[in-house]
């Protein structure tokens, strides 16, 4: 039975990269937004609200749950696994209840109405239906966000060894698709287009809930909405990025072909290179959120409610740091010995640290005079705290990097 | 026996590839076991051997993508774990599975990839792309392995390599594609003087281009030699259970020696050009039977 449940785990969370044990503490994640919104349910604006946060919370839990059930029903197919079929079925089902039976008598238990549940349950359902069906269909692709970003690559205009006078450029040619350098504006647009589709599905609710609120109900939504919605969209042109640097392995076509392409430099500047590459494009998101945020917390004209909004972002922002730092992994052990106790001992550590910000929201009415302070400063010192162990850690793999073996050549772990 | 290659050079130095006691190591077990080449300038080599045998890591070794145990490799003179931009101009290496660039479309990674050679051949690049019936317009994603396979060796052969190193090229291929990259390497071979190692199953292929073929078995080379000497100076002797019992210890030359169902002994033996077989093919009722490359493939490895 044990076994069995292992295995239903692994084919829920499996895919999200961070092992079955780290099932355990998203599960708290969930549970605790649901209390975060719970205990806010009052101040946020009553069932509808909760409705829309809700619905977008476990839509997000939905699509990367879809899409680890998608990989875990194409490598069972393929290893021929015994009695496959049942265990989709019991993961499916498993999956029913996290995603669509358990939010849904968390609104009730908030004296939501049957309207109200039934939207948020048809909102889980078509967002794990939605990446059961996209990531199927494009398993041997990139990610949805990676085809948001398509179209990136031009070549460049006909002219010998074009391209040598830019090893980085060759270089993030190398690393995939999200990697190739795109106008900041263009990047901007493709996240404005990310979260106008985000963006949708809480409207919609309220349209279908417009009985209650009337269209001033639109405004609400938005209002409401548009953070965790930029965030998630931020997230989601992320996950490209992402993707590809955890499927990179020193026998990737692609890291060989650049090992052979005659690039100027020798083969250690070529792998500062890729490192470089690679690290710059996957830090920016965190420190952005970290530091937009921080900026927002000194700046909001009003701080008892920035505190409240801002450590949820910040939560999130040291979440999303703790989902990448496996994948940051991967790439740092393409030249050290690899040892996976330190992804998951960041992975443990992060996770509840980004909890503690968003019990930080449990608190009860706007904050002033000493909590407000104390709030503050309990801010800045988890943020400082953070940053240090990615900084630190990242120094750490930068001279393992220095000292091992030469730039992407295979050699065993031991 | 770990029998080296030590093929004769046919031009002045720098030798394109050398391979110097590689060893190499998974979990314990010896894939490559001090393992010797020397390949030297317009040599077109068949690395021949069953599944497992070493051939991809050989390779991978003296492409430089993985690192020895033990031994060294290198390419042009440099070391192949630190080439040198003009060694790696001249160097073309199409991999099992070719699945490099796969977001790009066929026009645009050959394009891109064109613009790091000197002597990238566009000319070569279009017409090969129509005679091959690939669009340059479709991405490289959406096309079968065997498609993927044919873009690669564009790939490879536009560069006009001094050095191709094919791993398995021919696996994915249709029947007139194998035939057309045949022709190619033969031609290349020919008129350019490119130095060609591929590995491959197929036993045929070996025999139209290859010049040299060696085989290779647990990690060492069993055998090494020019195919057309291959016919004069390897031999299968065959001895009745009668002959077989007056024989005492290894007989000079001997490779394998199998018994057979009916008592009989069977014995590969391979001589240098010239000289005799051993005295052991007078015995009454002994016969030496003529072996072709795929016969020899499987004695020696079976």
């Amino acid at each position: 039975m044990p076994r069995s449940v292992a295995v239903v785990c692994k084919a829920l969370f499996g895919g999200w990269g961070l092992g079955i044990s780290s099932a355990v503490i998203w599960t708290i994640v969930l549970l605790t937004g649901l209390a975060s919104v719970s205990a806010n349910y009052a101040s946020l604006g009553g069932t509808s609200t909760a409705t829309v946060l809700l619905s977008v919370m476990t839509s997000l839990v939905a699509v990367m749950t879809g899409i680890s059930l998608s990989r875990f029903a194409s490598i069972a197919r393929q290893a021929k696994l015994p009695r496959y079929r049942s265990t989709l079925l019991r993961a499916g089902g498993a999956a029913a209840v996290i995603i669509v039976l358990a939010p849904c008598a968390g609104l009730l238990g908030l004296h939501g109405t049957w309207p109200q549940a039934s939207v948020l349950a048809a909102a889980a359902s078509a967002s794990l239906l939605a990446a059961l069906l996209l990531s199927g269909a494009m398993r041997r692709r990139l990610h949805l966000a990676a085809v948001l970003l398509s179209g990136a690559w031009t070549p460049a205009p006909a002219g010998l060894l074009a391209h040598r006078s830019a090893p980085n450029h060759a270089v993030r040619a190398f690393l995939g698709e999200p990697y190739v350098a795109v106008s900041i504006p263009r990047r901007a647009a493709q996240l404005t287009l990310l979260l106008a589709i985000f963006l949708t599905g809480p409207v919609l609710l309220f349209l279908v809930d417009r009985h209650l609120h009337g269209w001033t109900g639109v405004r609400q939504a938005l209002r409401l909405s548009w953070r965790p919605c930029l965030l998630i969209s931020c997230f989601a042109a992320y996950a490209a990025f992402l993707g590809r640097a955890h499927h990179l392995a020193r026998s990737d076509a692609d890291l060989c072909e650049l090992t052979l392409l005659p690039l100027p430099g020798d083969m250690r500047t070529q792998w500062r290179r890729l490192y470089g590459v690679m690290a710059k494009a996957l830090l920016v998101l965190p420190v952005s959120v970290a530091l937009s945020v921080l900026l927002a917390a000194w700046l909001d004209p009003a701080p008892a409610h920035s505190v409240l909004t801002l450590t949820c972002a910040i939560g999130y922002g040291a979440l999303i740091s703790s989902v990448q730092l496996p994948w940051l992994q991967r790439l740092w052990s393409l030249g050290t010995i690899e040892r996976r106790w330190q992804s998951a001992f960041f992975s443990y550590f992060l996770l509840p640290l980004s909890q503690s910000f968003l019990w930080f929201t449990l608190l009860e009415g706007p904050l002033s005079g000493r909590p407000l302070a104390w709030a503050r400063v309990l801010v800045l010192v988890l943020v400082g705290i953070t940053s240090a162990l990615i900084a630190g850690y990242m120094c750490i793999s930068i001279r393992r990097l220095l000292i091992g073996p030469l730039a992407v050549v295979e050699f065993v772990r031991r | 026996m770990n029998a080296s290659l030590q093929l004769a050079p046919r031009f002045a130095e720098p030798v394109p590839l050398v391979a110097a006691g590689v060893t190499k190591r998974f979990e314990g077990i010896a894939v490559l076991d001090r393992v010797d080449l020397r390949l030297p300038a317009g040599a077109v080599l068949g690395l021949i051997g069953r599944n497992g045998a070493g051939k991809t890591t050989l390779i991978r070794i003296l492409m430089g993508l993985t690192l020895p145990d033990a031994g060294a490799a290198t390419v042009f003179g440099d070391p192949a774990l630190d080439m040198s931009d003009t060694s790696k101009v001249r160097l073309a290496y199409v991999p099992q599975q070719p699945d490099a660039l796969a977001w790009m479309r066929v026009g645009d990674m050959l394009s891109f990839i064109g613009s790091f050679y000197p002597n990238w051949d566009q000319n070569f690049v279009r017409d090969t792309l129509i005679r091959w019936d690939l669009p340059p317009g479709k991405s490289l994603a959406k096309l079968s392995t065997g498609e993927r396979q044919r873009v690669a060796l564009i790939r490879a052969l536009a560069i006009r390599p001094a050095l191709l190193v094919l791993d398995e090229p021919a696996a994915a291929l249709d029947p007139v594609a194998r035939r057309d990259l045949l022709r190619e390497i033969a031609v290349r071979a020919g008129e350019s003087g490119t130095t060609v190692l591929f590995s491959t199953h197929i036993v045929s292929d070996l025999e139209r281009v290859a010049s040299h073929v060696a085989f290779l078995h647990r990690g060492k080379f069993l055998l090494n030699t020019q195919m057309d000497d291959l016919k004069e100076t390897h031999t299968r002797l065959v001895l009745p259970p009668a002959a077989a019992a007056q024989l005492t210890g290894t007989l000079p030359g001997e490779l394998r020696r199998r018994r057979q169902h009916d008592g009989s002994l069977a014995i590969v033996l391979a001589r240098e050009a010239g000289r005799a077989w051993p005295a052991a093919v007078a015995l009454p009722g002994a016969s030496l039977e003529v072996l072709d490359l795929e016969d020899l493939f499987v004695e020696m490895t079976a």
